[in-house]
């Protein structure tokens, strides 16, 4: 069953880098790294900084079924009191 | 010779294909060009100590 998962096709705004909104502000790289880690390996995390994009990060997996099993499971995610909201990036660049 | 494809097979095959291509490894340099960077207000999170993310010998 799992392989068979593994050849479905997804659909197309389903990609690797999801992108994280409401996260605590003063959340850690282990906290971060526990809970989106859970879903298979992580790629790279980028966490907002400056005050526009405080609570907010993109969280990048290596494999696009991780992604998407993350993206289900941590939609309305409570940490700290607070509901994740968990989108897929949309790579179209604004130029 | 190579035996002509049905049409579910050669179906199944460019699906494949298609999931091979948006899941292939990504490059930093992707990364950088794909996500919003410092001018953006954002910064790598470099992972806890002794994070491996461990890949999955059956891919």
């Amino acid at each position: 069953a799992a392989q068979r998962a593994r050849n479905q096709r997804l659909p197309p705004e389903v990609n690797r880098a999801l992108f994280v909104r409401n996260l605590p502000f003063n959340i850690s790289s282990d906290e971060m790294y526990d809970i989106f880690g859970k879903y298979g390996p992580i790629r790279q995390i980028r966490i907002g900084t400056t005050k526009e994009a405080r609570g907010t990060a993109y969280v990048v997996y290596e494999d696009i079924y991780d992604a998407k099993t993350a993206c289900d499971h941590l939609s309305g995610f409570n940490v700290a009191n607070r509901y994740l909201i968990v989108l897929y990036f949309n790579p179209v660049r604004h130029s | 010779g190579n035996v002509p494809l049905t049409p579910e097979q050669y179906q199944e095959m460019r699906l494949q294909r298609e999931m091979w291509e948006r899941n292939r490894p990504l490059s930093d340099e992707e990364l950088d060009a794909m996500l919003p960077g410092e001018k953006d207000g954002y910064k790598i999170l470099a992972p806890p100590a002794g994070y491996k993310p461990v890949i999955d010998p059956a891919r």
